[in-house]
């Protein structure tokens, strides 16, 4: 099995900045394994159960989730990724983060590529909200003289006030994901990841959050964001890739993919609806 | 391999804050703390080495030392053989976010064992205090052996980590080997002839034997023998090779496996 890091190279000239792509995908795929037990009804008839547990044989097969992607990714460009659940969106992203191992063609990332692709990944339950700021912003790769450079910003950003002294447990969802944004937010790298989470708490806070988002795209050189949200996607994204079942089927200006989209999901009413809202 | 060793040590404030952190999380809502570190290994230790000393006819003075700095040491081992096929698996979410390296999760894993290992130290320095039995002239020898002995545990976990990634079964076979090298390495009996006691010459062929001497006979004051160094150095130069094709090969692929 052919398996090639992605490329990363570091540009430091500010003319080569302007010039080359940030992301060049060309025959990107990916592929992955999984196990697949031989009965389809394993462990879910309770007369099998016992049977099942010692007889029945699981086979090892790959899935293949993104099938020979290309595309482009300039300097400046903001692009949505756009399909119905399961289209490979995330794996995508994961991909680009350089999580993923790709399979045959090739894959170069010109800069840093950072995502935020899971809102409670490292939160501690018992720590308290800035213990949890340090843990997780060490988690993304910050030093803690940078954590305590940022912390004061998190914290106010979060809106939590006195709770942010208070253990994660005692939060509520909404109060534990505002704090999961603000957190996720302090980093800001070349080339920004999203994954589809984004687009939640109350409306105050969400108003916020895109604000944030758009400072947050102005830094960045590149910007990359799979979500349901049509809206976010319409005032942040420039350009959308459409993938249906690891395919991509339509690279084009965002209103003319969302059409697309839109057509292709009317076509098939028994795939599963997208979601309006993430 | 060796460019992310690097790496993660250049970001130790990482491996060691979260984990110095996470342990101190663990311990926050019980009464005595990290205390509870000490209580298992003291009360195994007193227990048994009243017990066994009578049973083996041995003075205590010589056998609560031994089963002391090799209970404590064993434990490091033993954590190192359970943790070391799902750490991976363990750390999906944090692996499955991009940022963290392997070797960053395996540095993190070494450091919470040696945590609770300088905590058990205290038992040991109690039963030398306890037995005013000075360590052996060159104890200092042990630190060698333990340095030897983490850089074991960071390959080995390289090793197993990628192996328990992919395959599952990897913690059934850590387990029980831990749970049969316990009894069969002199942890609570004594070799008492010179040699390898009731294991005889089969002794040397146990791993866990060598790698436990290089702690334990400086600080006993007994020899070491020039084969316990040859099998424990020359485990680490073929571990770390080891470990540096399989993450070469296998490395990326881990990600897809957890």
């Amino acid at each position: 099995m052919g398996v090639n890091p992605p490329v990363i190279t570091g540009s430091t000239l500010a003319d080569t900045r302007v010039t080359t792509p940030l992301i060049v995908a060309d025959n990107v795929s990916v592929t992955v394994p999984y196990y697949q037990p031989e009965s389809r009804r394993l462990l879910t008839l309770p007369k099998q159960m016992l049977s099942g547990l010692y007889t029945n044989r699981t086979k090892r097969t790959h899935k293949t989730i993104l099938r020979d992607i290309s595309f482009k990714l300039d300097p400046g460009e903001r692009l949505g990724i756009i399909g119905v659940n399961g289209a490979g969106k995330s794996t995508l992203l994961r991909a680009l983060g350089g999580v993923y191992p790709t399979h045959g063609g090739s894959l170069h990332i010109n800069g840093d590529a950072r995502g935020l692709f899971n809102i409670n990944l490292g939160m501690n339950y018992e720590g308290t909200g800035v213990e949890n700021i340090y843990l997780r912003g060490l988690q993304m790769g910050l030093s803690i003289a940078d954590i305590h450079d940022r912390v004061e910003d998190v914290v106010a950003f979060s809106e939590l006030g006195e709770a942010i002294h208070q253990p994660l447990s005692t939060y509520s969802a909404g109060m534990s994901l505002r704090l999961a944004f603000s957190v996720s937010t302090m980093i800001d790298p070349d080339i920004l990841l999203l994954d589809e989470w984004i687009g939640a708490g109350d409306i105050k806070f969400r108003f916020k959050a895109q604000e944030r988002m758009n400072q947050l795209v102005d830094k960045s050189r590149g910007l990359v964001i799979a979500t349901h949200n049509t809206a976010l996607m319409k005032t942040l994204c420039s350009r959308a890739l459409l993938l249906d079942g690891g395919d991509l089927v339509f690279d084009g200006p965002i209103d003319d993919a969302l059409a697309t989209y839109e057509e292709r999901v009317a076509k098939v009413p028994t795939d599963t609806a997208p979601e309006e809202d993430a | 391999m060796l460019q992310h060793l690097l790496a993660s040590i250049r970001s130790h404030e990482y491996w060691t804050y979260t984990t110095w952190m996470k342990m101190g999380l663990g311990y926050r809502k019980t009464a005595f703390g990290p205390l509870w570190i000490l209580a298992s290994p003291t009360v195994f230790v007193i227990a048994l080495g009243f017990l066994f000393s009578r049973v083996m006819d041995i003075p205590r003075d010589v056998y609560v030392p031994h089963l002391t700095i090799g209970y404590i040491t064993w434990l490091f081992i033993v954590g190192v053989l359970n943790t070391a096929p799902i750490i991976f698996v363990s750390k999906r979410s944090e692996l499955l976010q991009g940022q963290m390296r392997l070797t960053d999760l395996v540095f993190s894993e070494i450091f919470t064992l040696l945590l609770l290992f300088a905590h058990h130290t205290i038992v040991i320095v109690g039963v030398f205090v306890l037995f005013q039995k000075p360590p052996g002239p060159h104890a200092y020898l042990s630190l060698v052996g333990m340095f030897l002995l983490v850089l074991n545990a960071l390959w080995f976990m390289l090793v197993m980590g990628i192996i328990g990634a992919r395959f599952r079964d990897a913690v059934e076979i850590n387990q029980a080997i831990g749970r049969l090298f316990f009894f069969i390495t002199p942890i609570i009996w004594v070799p008492t002839d010179g040699g390898g006691g009731a294991m005889g010459p089969y002794l040397r062929l146990n791993p866990f034997y060598h790698y436990l001497e290089v702690v334990r006979a400086p600080l006993m004051g007994t020899p070491i023998f020039a084969l316990t160094w040859a099998v424990v150095i020359a485990g680490t130069v073929i571990g770390f090779g080891l470990a540096a094709i399989l993450y070469r090969r296998a490395g990326r692929q881990v990600p897809l496996w957890v």
